[in-house]
């Protein structure tokens, strides 16, 4: 038994030692991870957007988008975030929608500016789909809908349109797994009061627009499901935290804005 | 290992042939079932119960290559369940995921290269005892 016990102290010794050593070393920097996986989520993220834009109207609005871009600062100054890293697309479309794709691209719909009662609003939408891109939750939801394998194949050979269609699609249409949304609501809501922004209207968007999906309207709580649940997941979050809201910009600028992609 | 250890009697052809193959057929279940770890384990298990009621040379054989299995089981699961939810879930690739991984890969392929020399050995009518597993196989197959 004594025997059997040293054999034991000693393999297991030998396997926890083996696992420091390994562990001492930089694999990430030897194996260049960090760069292979950044180099893989652009091209992917270049080929989502450029087949989406081929079936979708562009908007071109200065305003829009120097507000978008208002609003995007104050997030990514007050969280740390690499503001330039964000590439900002505008579509033209009645639907309620915003989601993020590979390499930090963020397609938002004229939609969604149109039925936003103010900023919060708007910038809760935005965080959420922030918090998707920083916890790398676009590439999770990539490779469980098309394949690590897949997904290697298409961007080294730069072929798979209709992958890529389809993939784009779903990422466009369809909601992440229940345990990644509620990481990102509470994510979202965490971003913008750092920012000095709303979480309460963030979680009101949620149940505001649920009304309007009931009306077979396409909108963003189509893919994001359980919105009275997650909004009030949000308001309790943030009851626990404080926060004071700044306006970003005057309530007339977003009605003009409003006013202008109607017209 | 020590292929020089002895048996209490010396087994004939037959028994030398059947306790070979319970190593061979843990390293065809291991290559079988590199992606699903459990398929090993199950695999041994059942080559295990078909012969339970066996010799004791053929018996002990069996518990060394199912015990050597059942660990190698344990860390494969951890690192499965890991690559699963990196891919899947919340967790994100780091330097402590691929150690982990290397170090499995270390392990397996130690494993690899004793379970060919045991079935080698064994074959040829020699006792092999595994560092620790052939201790604790002592201690659960009885004559």
């Amino acid at each position: 038994m004594k025997k059997l016990l040293f054999q034991l102290l000693v393999m297991a010794s030998m396997i926890i030692g083996l696992w420091y050593g390994l562990n001492a070393i930089n694999w990430m920097k030897l194996f260049h991870v960090k760069k292979m996986t950044s180099q893989t989520e652009k091209k992917l993220g270049e080929m989502c957007w450029n087949t989406f834009k081929k079936e979708e109207t562009e908007l071109d609005n200065h305003e829009l988008s120097a507000y978008l871009d208002s609003i995007l600062t104050r997030v990514c100054d007050a969280n740390q975030f690499d503001r330039s890293t964000i590439k900002l697309h505008l579509v033209s479309s009645d639907e309620i929608n915003a989601f993020a794709l590979p390499d930090n691209h963020l397609v938002v719909y004229s939609g969604l500016i149109t039925s936003a009662d103010n900023e919060s609003e708007i910038a809760g939408v935005l965080c959420h789909e922030i918090a998707h891109m920083q916890s790398s939750h676009v590439m999770k939801k990539m490779i469980n809908e098309v394949g690590l394998t897949a997904i290697i194949s298409i961007t080294s050979s730069g072929t798979g349109g209709e992958i890529i269609k389809k993939a784009a699609k779903t990422l466009s249409s369809s909601a992440y797994s229940r345990t990644l949304e509620s990481e990102a609501d509470i994510k979202g809501a965490d971003y913008l009061m750092k920012s000095d922004l709303d979480p309460v209207a963030y979680a009101g968007f949620f149940t505001k627009i649920d009304s309007t999906a009931k009306m077979d309207i396409p909108t963003w709580i189509s893919s994001h499901p359980d919105s009275k649940e997650r909004a009030a997941d949000i308001l309790k979050y943030a009851k626990k935290k404080k926060y004071h809201y700044v306006p970003i910009t005057h309530m007339e600028t977003l009605e003009a804005i409003k006013k202008d992609i109607r017209d | 290992m020590n292929p020089q250890a002895s048996f209490p009697y010396t087994p004939n052809e037959y028994e030398c042939e059947k306790a070979s193959t319970s190593y061979l057929m843990s390293l065809l279940a291991m290559i079988a079932g590199l992606p699903l770890p459990i398929i090993n384990l199950i695999a041994t298990v059942v080559f295990f119960l078909q012969h339970r009621k066996a010799s004791y040379f053929i018996r002990w054989h069996c518990i060394q290559a199912l015990l050597s299995q059942f660990s190698l089981f344990f860390f494969n699961s951890v690192g499965f369940t890991w690559t699963l939810s990196i891919l899947f879930g919340p967790q994100e690739i780091s330097n402590s995921y691929i150690a982990y991984e290397i170090m499995i890969i270390i392990l397996n392929i130690s494993e690899l290269a004793g379970t060919i020399f045991s079935a080698s050995a064994v074959r040829k009518g020699k006792h092999v005892k595994w560092w620790f597993y052939g201790e604790l196989t002592d201690l659960i197959c009885k004559a």
